[in-house]
């Protein structure tokens, strides 16, 4: 998205991150929202010890944004990868925020809006409960992100074993006997870092039917 | 410029799984919004009013609509292509910040609602999780990570149980020394610590209990397998073998047989987990029994207000917000008051 931001704005809620420093922690209170303007910024969970990236987000994106309206605790924490500028601005100094740019504004409730729907694909997903079913549908959310979706048959993800597990709701365990399940059928091919689908209008006439029985 | 349309009554403006593209205002006449999906047994309505968006969320997002949309009588309709929509947007603000808190608030109710399976059953303390992250920071060598959020611990939770722990670690790491190993894990925080005993008191059955109450050798043995087959089910639950779990508690919560205090703490407690193993899994309908049931068996029991507040989350997935928000202010209004108690409260209001 370009943006030509004036200087004016860029002083009042302008703020600079070193490399690798933590700008906001998960589980803390923040009622901050930052928009990106250079740099790189690295959204992370801990689950237990071990720290999972969420995403790496960059020029043009924004993060913290879930406390533009309330005060809430983080739900992850950002640190900066790279220099980076950013814009900060709160729930009150958001309304001079929209006066000024309200395709700022108008960007993020895009935002919202793909996650609301993003979410609610989720849980279409863990309120199923077949858990065959569930891993099948999980390979279809994904390629329905992805916009060659309809025209390709085999499709590739960068995800993990772990990666199916927590999007299905399932333990490890079952998620790995389902998934090597469907490699026996040579349905899936799986390597460290990606897996690669077959045949993915097989899922989807899979999910379809079930789905058909279920109503 | 935007067009005007005119619907018939009947006519359907998109269906829900279209994928999105114009924006509509109701100009004049009834427009409902009706929404089906397969683990919902009913339709839900909604009664678009005159002066009304519609058609936003998913216009905006790119994606399919979640309604459709049906002209209730002769109407007519304002259409916005997208990217009218946007100039018309930005010229009006206040329709932004509208779009914003509207979106804002269902993100956090669906987000909500996912938790509710992903976490179910599993009462987090936000001060222990905090902790939890400076700690994890600091194992994994990220020293000034660990002091930042050791600082934040500290700065939230003044009188928090584990601010000495915090302050020896955080010193530690400004030292640059690396995480002890032989560290014990942090107490549990506040009251939630209470909670847990109490319903974890099922689980600490001493052999001794059975002579206390005076139970026949018979009696005696009954009570040793019960016993043996809620540890068995609690194991599985911990491995996260939902299938065994449920099988083990599912036997122990139809036990006949819970004569004595201790068999009927267990028999209780086997009913929530087994409630929450079916949550996690999606069974929603068997979930929902089995709360019920409980609640049937047990109108005073232990898990009473955790099961209401549970049935209240199982209602709100299916979509029914009227009977949901009823579970939750039965909940909110239960003494004593506690993490339920502002769990419950904070669903209410979300919800309005």
């Amino acid at each position: 998205m370009t943006l030509t931001l004036p200087a004016t704005l860029l002083e009042r809620f302008g703020v600079n991150f070193e490399n690798n420093e933590i700008i906001f922690c998960e589980h803390e209170p923040g009622n901050e929202c930052y928009f990106i303007q250079e740099g790189k910024v690295k959204v992370i969970k801990t689950v237990g010890n071990t720290q999972k990236t969420l995403d790496v987000l960059e020029a043009g994106d924004f993060f913290g944004e879930m406390a533009i309206l309330e005060e809430e605790l983080r739900s992850a924490s950002a640190i900066a990868i790279e220099k980076v500028k950013a814009l900060k601005f709160t729930r009150q100094n958001f309304d001079l925020l929209m006066q000024s740019q309200p395709q700022l504004a108008y960007q993020l409730s895009l935002i919202f809006s793909r996650r609301i729907f993003d979410a609610k694909r989720r849980l279409q997903i863990l309120l199923l409960e077949d858990p065959q079913l569930k891993v099948t549908d999980v390979f279809l959310m994904l390629s329905e992100k992805d916009p060659r979706y309809g025209r390709l048959s085999e499709m590739v993800f960068n995800i993990t074993m772990e990666d199916v597990a927590s999007w299905s709701g399932l333990p490890i365990t079952d998620t790995q006997r389902i998934i090597n399940h469907f490699v026996r059928q040579g349905k899936i091919e799986i390597f460290t870092d990606r897996m690669i689908i077959k045949n993915i209008n097989d899922f989807s006439r899979l999910v379809s039917a079930k789905r058909k029985n279920m109503m | 410029m935007p067009n005007i349309r005119k619907y018939n009554k009947g006519s359907i403006i998109y269906f829900q799984g279209d994928i999105g593209g114009e924006v509509y205002v109701l100009q004049k006449g009834d427009v409902i919004l009706i929404s089906t999906e397969p683990y919902k047994n009913e339709e839900i309505k909604e009664r678009v009013n005159v002066g009304e968006f519609f058609g936003m969320g998913a216009t905006l997002g790119r994606y399919p609509h979640a309604e459709t949309a049906q002209a209730a009588s002769e109407s007519s309709v304002v259409v916005f292509k997208a990217a009218e929509f946007e100039q018309y947007a930005i010229k009006n603000t206040h329709l932004i910040m509208k779009m914003i808190r509207l979106f804002s608030k269902k993100l956090r109710n669906v987000h909500r609602q996912v938790r509710s399976i992903l976490n179910a059953g599993e009462e987090k303390n936000a001060a222990l999780e905090l902790l939890n992250v400076a700690e994890a920071f600091y194992r994994n060598h990220q020293l000034e990570h660990a002091i930042y959020a050791f600082n934040r611990y500290l700065e939230y939770n003044p009188e928090g149980v584990n601010r000495q722990r915090a302050q020896e670690l955080r010193q530690q790491a400004k030292e640059g020394r690396t995480f002890p190993s032989s560290y014990p894990p942090p107490e549990p925080e506040s009251s939630l610590a209470n909670l847990k005993t109490s319903a974890g008191a099922a689980g600490e059955v001493q052999g001794s209990n059975a002579a206390a109450d005076n139970l026949s050798a018979e009696q005696r043995k009954k009570s040793l397998a019960l016993r043996e087959i809620y540890e068995a089910g609690k194991n599985a639950q911990n491995s996260s073998d939902q299938q065994t779990a449920l099988r083990l508690l599912t036997q122990c919560a139809n036990s006949a047989y819970a004569i004595g205090r201790e068999e009927n703490k267990i028999v209780q407690d086997a009913y929530y987990r087994k409630g929450i193993i079916e949550l996690k899994m999606g069974k929603l309908t068997n979930a929902a029994t089995t709360f019920s049931e409980y609640i049937k068996q047990f109108p005073d029991g232990l898990e009473l207000k955790r099961s209401l507040l549970q049935l209240g989350v199982i209602t709100e997935l299916r979509g029914d917000i009227k009977q949901a928000k009823s579970f939750y202010s039965r909940v909110a209004t239960m003494l004593p008051h506690d993490e339920i108690t502002k769990e419950s409260r904070k669903r209410l209001e979300s919800l309005t």
